[in-house]
């Protein structure tokens, strides 16, 4: 059974601690609150203005962001299509080439 | 005695709190620094008090209350005055305070997650009962055994409850704060009391 059918005054008892605890003694903001709030709002606008125009802009900067890895990929794309070069041996003929001074021109009539 | 008179006096304070807001919002706008100051200074109690029922410490509710007037500064020319400036105020305060209390969460997630790895982290605590020098004497262990049960609350109902009963805001100022229906809020407010009562009996036996 619901203990409030019991007791009538139950809700208004709880209501009445709620209310006191809404009326609790607090703390309050440390002195000085506004002094501070200056002081931050001074830093913001201090901290965007070093940056250089096209990076106070989050569109530039995300575009120039975007410019940097098409490069990095595009070099990283152009040094692996390029071929390697022949100082060393890379199959099994060419390792028996260069071990025995033999020409490659030779070695595929033979 | 003119039977008019009390309504027309009522209405008239009404329609001066109004056009003063106004004119407020106006200067405001045109970047009035003493406007600005007697904002900070009539909100940043109701500010602070709303942002410390929701966030852990004195010094979170600090950061949230001047992050709060930050945004306004910076945005009050793009505010149309569809609300009242309070409840903009609260609106920021619970969102930012909101914010801020999820932040600490995930870091203090994250803090232990490292641990695990073998991180000397910063040690991880429950955040402790709210307690200052002034507070600790006047405060009756009634008060403190419900400002833990409310800590314990769900987002909205801690909200919906601590802008009724602490910052005694109506149930139709509440909905406009919390973008939400006068009936949600009702709803919000009839479970926050259900959860509390569950909680505090045990105690109170």
């Amino acid at each position: 059974m619901n203990q409030s059918t019991n007791e009538p005054n139950e809700p208004d008892r709880w209501e009445t601690d709620f209310r006191q605890w809404g009326q609790r003694p607090q703390p309050e903001p440390r002195p000085f609150f506004y002094t501070r709030l200056q002081a931050r709002l001074n830093e913001s606008v201090e901290s965007a203005t070093w940056l250089p125009w096209w990076l106070r802009r989050p569109a530039y900067a995300y575009s120039a962001l975007c410019m940097l890895v098409l490069l990095n990929v595009s070099v990283a794309t152009t040094i692996a299509n390029t071929p390697a070069a022949d100082d060393e041996p890379t199959t099994v003929a060419s390792a028996f080439q260069s071990d025995y001074s033999v020409d490659s021109t030779i070695t595929p009539y033979e | 005695m003119n039977p008019f008179g009390a309504y027309y006096i009522k209405n008239t304070t009404r329609v001066n709190e109004t056009v003063d807001e106004t004119t407020r919002l106006d200067q405001l706008r045109q970047g009035h620094e003493p406007a600005f100051r007697w904002l900070v200074d009539t909100y940043q109690k109701r500010v602070f008090r709303t942002a410390l029922a929701i966030v852990s410490s004195p010094e979170e509710a600090e950061d949230v209350a001047q992050e709060v007037f930050v945004e306004v500064f910076r945005t009050v020319g793009n505010f149309r005055g569809e609300a009242s400036l309070a409840t903009w105020l609260y609106r920021l305060t619970t969102s930012r305070a909101l914010k801020k209390e999820r932040d600490r969460k995930r870091k203090k997630r994250f803090a232990f997650m490292t641990t695990l790895f073998g991180d000397d982290g910063e040690a991880s605590h429950d955040p402790p009962d709210f307690q200052t020098p002034e507070t600790t004497l006047e405060a009756s262990e009634q008060t403190r055994q419900i400002s833990q049960a409310v800590q314990g609350l769900a987002e909205s109902q801690k909200i919906a409850f601590t802008l009724h009963y602490q910052e005694e805001l109506s149930y139709q100022e509440i909905a406009a704060v919390m973008e939400t229906s006068v009936s949600a809020v009702e709803s919000l407010l009839f479970r926050a009391r259900q959860t509390l009562r569950k909680k505090l009996i045990p105690l109170r036996s």
